[in-house]
């Protein structure tokens, strides 16, 4: 019996000892030769333009912009401690943003598209292996300054940025035709980017937040002009007060009279506002006469975009303003429920008191006026041009600037 | 253990199209897997496995041992399916009066055959492992020997009622014995019934009863004839397993996706099973003793046995997947896809009771709108029939046999010598096939396979019977296929045992032959060239032998040692790749072959019982078979593996001490390993199409864990016999080392396809995932009491004391797999019934 309480757990021993592995297929090996940076493939399609990846390589990445939002479909942005680059998939897929990957490129195809380097052809159930999952990428925050073409494909966060308000009351895209949408963005300097969201997000909808704050984006651009694109809605953190200063500025130095929402209502005659340099200005101002070898009887209006200016404390206006000839003085007019189209007269205008020019191409500036009246919603100024069949004058206008 | 592989398979199988996928909603639903109508070894499910006490009718194999471990093991270690020595009950043979009655087409015991009948069966002979055996030459885990002759029976009545809350609920049980009477006539009869409305599971409901008739007629002093009939005709609702999120959103452990609620015409509601099992087969058994002279002696028997059983399931066609917890019913699916709405619908879902189940009005409703028209009916041209055709029926799956077998064993002692000599033969034909059990309110059902309808451009590829083409089939009828198998199989056994007073010594020899084929009652669309009419016949020829020694240390302890060589023809029900729809076998089949051997170390003193064992068995070039549905085919899938080995090898320790007056401490201690043991090749082809996807694909399977039970088990228990005719006892078991059962194709090349080693995916894939270790207390008491002439027993078992209910004993790896996502088809899994008892009073007289 004694010999037993030896045996016993000798055996158990012995029995226990001889753990058996279990058994493995053959497995392929990685080598570090076979492991590309993103920063490589990238200054390969540079180099080597359009090119079919036929070796056994692979590249390492962290999924920051996935499929779930709709805003890209087939698609995936991957970033290394090198670089981003956008994937082209052959099928959707179900990766998630933090999603650690290796991906296969024996296969691949390395391109541009306006501009834009692609790894294509990424079929992700066969291509894409994950590693991990709920990796923190953390965006790096910059200025619309420190943003260039190098920064295409990776994730950035933008602070103390606004819709420009011209912007304001649309949607991010038009979720009715599916189309994709460019909407501005900018900073309170000023500083204007082009925010680009499919007709397919989940937000495509959604009108645009009016607010100022935070924003997450891949960078893209389209033939050499940057655009951003959201990747999800929840990352729009546009809630708090908008830029104190500038809530509307034009100075025409893009030779439109129109842009940034601008509307011209010609009520009466022909003669219209324009953009000039004449008399050796640096960069455009508007400009309307009523003279074309004789004088016309006008009644041409600019008049601005809706502003909200609900959550402003105070608001003002001005602008530069010249003149010469002889006629009818400037209208500056402010409106609250003009609607945008049609002829103004037939709404509530209220006139605004302006420094004016006193004549003579001498440019004055109009002064600070005082909307603090007008702190509300759809509020438009409009410069009301008069001229008759005997006489007109003139007027220059510039750097039309409301703050609020 | 390849049969019970066998039956993992199936039950895989089984639950591996229950998950299975289809790509687009407009691809045809999976359907069962061809192996259904074996149902009658489905043993992984829970309500079968609850043998305590030998009280149910699943295998009472290792109730009656007396040994010391296999007495301890078979009681303590059942609820967590503990298998010793990791065999099953193909290895043992299952005697009546000497004839072996194991299943030629499964080589499994088949228990349901006489479930109930626990006053004939209690008391069978039982031996375990490898041993000398003077009946037949047994299987390496050993043999049980059933007598039904009516001197079986002791004389006088006896009355036993038994309320569980196990399978079923309550037992009544009569049973009456004449003895020998002075006429020479002896008569015997038990009859008893089983009953549960509803068992342990939800949704289960059992009906059972059973009969043994005997007669024995003494024709002179030497020689006696004994004629006993038995049969067990049984209806039983059956349970399933499911995955973790289907226990954890229904908040019930034991969640049962086969009932659901129907409303009847009156408007009540009844809960209803999807899944019927009906089996009835009767034997009867002719027995011839003689005895030749004071030490020879001639038995001879032959039997008959005959009869259905079946297993209902759902089956339907261009509808939705009407199994509630199909993968795209549970939130999961779409929280996978980033889908919260409809995650959230199927959440809620989940939160009735009525939703969770089988939705059987919707059944019937989807039923009552399909009016559709069948051109040339019967294949006879402008033939139409238009009705009400079936989106959903119930169909019934049946493997009925016709069984013979004869046996003759002569017994001869001379002094120191035994000699034991048997001729055996069996023939059985299985009959394959369905029928339409409920059209569930709809006219008529079209017999054709819509898995061949989308693949093939010829319409004739979509018959199941292409004699009978575009076949309407009505409740009752046969449909889908239908085949026999039949298998004849003849042994001689020779064995000579021979006793010194230092030494015993046996040995034994077995020479058989098998063989089997296929007899296809329909010509399939598929396969018209290969699937009508019988097949080639497959002929095993066999031999085995086995011996052993006993030292005798003292007449008190003793040295034995046992070890067996065997080669095992492969079994029918394996060999054949899709036998419903053709005749196509393993590429290579052959024999099996069988190592084993064991030894032990024995005390017997009075106060004092012990065994020490060391076994090692390696099996090799078995075959194993799996069906799946597999969504990149679009159809099911066969899964042959051949040239599977398996190891066992372990310790195994018993010991059972009076320490002091009544009082007896006993502990159990099973260490084992039981593992695959080879690179199996796998052979793959779709059910409903001669093309193969892969052939000699290399299976990775060496030492991965067999599944399903633990490696390990260990019992420690207290029994106190009292003067006065009481005894009581508990135990705490405690169960190691349990392991899903691998997934072969996920040990391939083929599925790391594409992953390098540095990939978290190739652990995922490869690794066996390990379940937790569990205990449970168990406890025993009985009393008897005479009243006059009246002897009364109680006695009560309970499992589970402490109702522990978070031990998982074992489940399953999906076939179905996405190596991107290893957890998007989880694993099943099986829980232990928490706390049951079985209390019985029995009354004799």
């Amino acid at each position: 019996m004694k010999k037993l309480f030896i045996i016993l757990p000798l055996a158990l021993i012995v029995l226990a000892s001889c753990k058996k592995e279990p058994d493995s297929p053959p497995i392929d090996t990685i080598q570090p030769s076979q492991i590309i940076t993103i920063d490589s493939l990238r200054n390969w399609e540079t180099m080597m333009g359009p090119t079919s990846i036929t070796e056994d390589l692979s590249v390492y990445g962290i999924v920051t912009m996935d499929e779930s939002s709709g805003n890209i479909y087939k698609q995936l942005y991957i970033q290394d401690h090198t670089g981003a680059i956008q994937v082209r998939l052959s099928s959707s897929s179900d990766f998630k943003v933090g999603d650690s990957v290796r991906i296969a490129l024996n296969g691949a195809y390395l391109s541009d598209y306006a501009g834009v380097i692609q790894l294509d052809s990424i079929d992700p159930t066969t291509d894409i292996i994950k590693q991990s999952s709920n990796n923190v990428k953390n965006p790096e925050v910059k200025t619309f300054a420190e943003i260039t073409l190098a920064d295409e494909g990776r994730l950035v966060k933008l602070e103390n940025v606004q819709f420009q308000n011209s912007q304001l009351g649309t949607t991010f895209a038009d979720a009715i035709n599916q189309s994709s949408e460019n909407r501005l963005i900018e900073d309170c300097n000023g500083n204007v980017m082009i925010v680009r969201t499919s007709g397919f997000a989940n937000y495509a909808g959604t009108e645009l937040p009016t607010g100022n704050g935070s924003m997450v984006c891949i960078v893209n651009q389209f033939n050499g002009e940057l655009q951003l694109i959201l990747r999800s809605f929840n990352e729009i953190m546009l809630t708090g007060t908008r830029c104190s200063g500038q809530l509307l500025f034009k100075d025409f130095d893009d030779n439109s009279v129109t842009s940034g929402g601008w509307i011209v209502q010609q009520v009466i005659g022909v003669e219209t506002w324009t953009t000039s340099t004449a008399g050796g200005a640096p960069d455009p101002y508007g400009v309307i006469d009523n003279f074309n070898g004789s004088n016309s009887q006008t009644e041409s209006w600019l008049i601005s975009p809706s502003l909200d200016l609900s959550s402003s404390t105070a608001a003002s206006l001005s602008f530069e303003n010249a003149c010469n000839y002889t006629g009818a003085a400037l209208q500056v007019l402010i409106s609250t429920n003009y609607s945008g189209t049609g002829d103004p007269n037939g709404s509530i205008w209220t006139a605004l008191t302006a420094t004016l020019s006193s004549g003579s191409w001498a440019w004055v500036n109009s002064g600070v006026i005082d909307l603090s009246a007008y702190l509300q919603s759809n509020v438009r100024i409009a410069f009301k041009y008069t001229g008759s069949n005997s006489d007109g004058k003139t007027w220059e206008i510039d750097d039309i600037e409301i703050n609020g | 253990m390849i049969r019970y592989l066998s039956a993992t398979c199936l039950f895989l199988c089984l639950n591996g199209t229950l998950t299975a996928q289809i790509t687009t909603e407009t691809e045809p639903k999976e359907k069962e897997d061809s192996l259904s109508p074996n149902e009658a070894v489905f043993i992984t499910s829970l309500d079968e496995l609850d043998n305590n006490g030998g009280d149910q009718n699943t295998s009472g194999l290792l109730q009656s041992s007396r040994d010391v471990f296999a007495s301890a093991a078979g009681f303590n270690f059942s609820a967590a399916r503990f298998r010793i020595r990791g065999y099953n009950s193909d290895q043992t043979a299952i005697l009546i009066n000497g004839v072996p009655m194991n299943d030629p087409e499964s080589g499994w015991g088949e228990w349901f055959m006489w479930g109930g009948l626990n006053d004939v069966t209690r008391y069978s002979e039982t031996k375990n492992w490898l041993t000398s055996n003077q009946y037949h030459f047994g299987g390496i885990g050993g043999y049980s020997n059933i007598n039904m002759r009516a001197t079986n029976i002791r004389a006088g009545h006896r009355l036993s009622y038994a309320m569980t809350n196990r399978a079923y609920r309550h037992r009544l049980m009569y049973t009456y014995g004449t003895g020998m009477q002075s006429n020479g006539w002896a008569f015997a009869i038990s009859v008893s019934a089983r009953y549960a409305q509803e068992g342990y599971i939800d949704g289960t409901f059992y009906e059972a009863f059973s009969y043994y008739l005997a007669a024995e007629k003494k024709i002179n002093d030497n020689q006696s004839l004994s004629f006993s009939v038995i049969g067990a005709p049984t209806r039983q609702g059956r349970q399933n397993i499911s995955i973790q999120e289907a226990y954890d959103l229904s908040g019930d452990i034991y969640y049962n996706s086969n009932w659901g609620y129907q409303t009847l015409a009156d408007g009540t509601r009844i809960k209803r099973n999807s899944r019927v099992q009906t089996t009835h087969m009767p034997i009867a058994i002719l027995t011839h003793d003689w005895k030749i002279s004071s030490n020879a002696k001639l038995t001879t028997s032959g039997y008959v046995t005959f009869g259905k059983s079946g297993q209902t399931a759902l089956n339907w066609n261009d509808d939705k997947d009407p199994r509630p917890d199909y993968y795209k019913y549970l939130p999961s699916y779409y929280e996978n896809i980033g889908d919260s709405v409809n995650a959230d619908v199927m959440y809620s879902n989940w939160q009735s009771e009525a939703s969770r189940q089988v939705d059987w009005d919707q059944l019937y409703f989807a039923n009552s709108k399909n009016i559709h028209t069948v051109k040339d009916v019967n294949g006879v041209a402008g033939n139409d029939l238009e009705g009400l055709r079936a989106k959903y029926i119930v169909e019934n799956l049946w493997n009925n046999q016709i069984s013979g077998g004869f046996g003759s064993t002569y017994n001869r002692k001379m002094n120191k010598l035994n000699l034991s000599m048997g001729v055996y033969a069996q023939m059985q034909q299985n009959h394959y096939f369905k029928t339409v059990e409920d059209l569930l309110g709809a006219d008529y059902w079209l017999d054709v396979d819509q898995f061949a309808e989308q693949a093939f451009v010829d319409p004739n590829a979509a018959q199941n019977d292409l004699q009978t083409p575009n076949r309407v089939v009505y409740k009752g009828d046969i449909f889908g296929y239908n085949y026999n198998i039949v298998n004849i199989k003849s042994e001689l056994f020779a064995q000579a045992e021979y006793s010194t007073e230092k030494f015993d010594f046996y040995g034994a020899l077995e020479l058989s032959n098998k063989m089997f084929w296929r007899e296809g009652l329909y010509q399939t669309g598929r396969f018209p060239d290969n699937s009508l009419g019988k097949s080639e016949t497959h002929n095993f020829f066999n031999y085995a032998v086995k011996g052993g020694a006993v030292y005798k240390l003292s007449g008190r302890q003793f040295i034995t040692v046992n070890a067996a060589y065997l080669t095992q023809a492969p079994s029918s029900r394996n060999a054949y790749l899709s036998p419903r729809t053709r005749d196509f076998v393993a590429g290579n089949l052959k024999n099996e072959t069988i190592y084993t051997g064991d030894v032990n170390y024995i005390v017997r003193y009075p106060k004092l019982r012990m065994r020490l064992t060391y076994y090692y068995t390696e099996r090799k070039d078995a075959i194993l078979l799996r069906s799946f549905y597999h969504d990149d085919y679009n159809a099911l899938v066969n899964y042959m593996m051949e040239g599977v080995d398996y190891l066992d090898h372990g310790i195994e320790f018993g010991i059972d001490a009076n320490v002091i007056g009544g009082f007896s401490v006993n502990a159990v201690a099973a260490y084992g390993q039981h593992l695959y043991n080879s690179r199996p090749t796998a052979t793959i082809s779709v059910d409903n199409s001669a093309e193969v996807l892969a052939t000699d694909r290399v299976i990775y399977l060496t030492n991965y864990k067999i599944g399903g039970m633990p490696q390990s088990a260990y019992s420690l228990g207290v029994k106190y016999t009292g003067k006065k005719y009481w005894f009581a006892g508990a135990n705490f078991n405690y169960y190691a080392d349990i392991y899903l059962d691998p997934n072969p194709d996920r040990r391939t090349e083929e599925a790391l396809e594409g992953y390098v080693d540095t990939d978290p995916q190739v652990n995922e894939v490869l690794d066996q995932t390990k379940l937790d270790n569990g205990y449970s207390v168990s406890m025993f008491a009985g009393k008897s009491f005479k009243i006059s002439n009246y002897f009364l027993n109680v006695n009560v078992n309970i499992s589970n004391l402490t109702n522990n209910q978070s031990f998982v004993t074992g489940g399953f790896e999906q076939l179905r797999y996405d190596t991107q996502n290893i957890g998007k088809f989880p694993p099943k899994l099986g829980y232990m019934y928490g706390l049951n008892y079985f209390v019985m009073a029995t009354l004799r007289f």
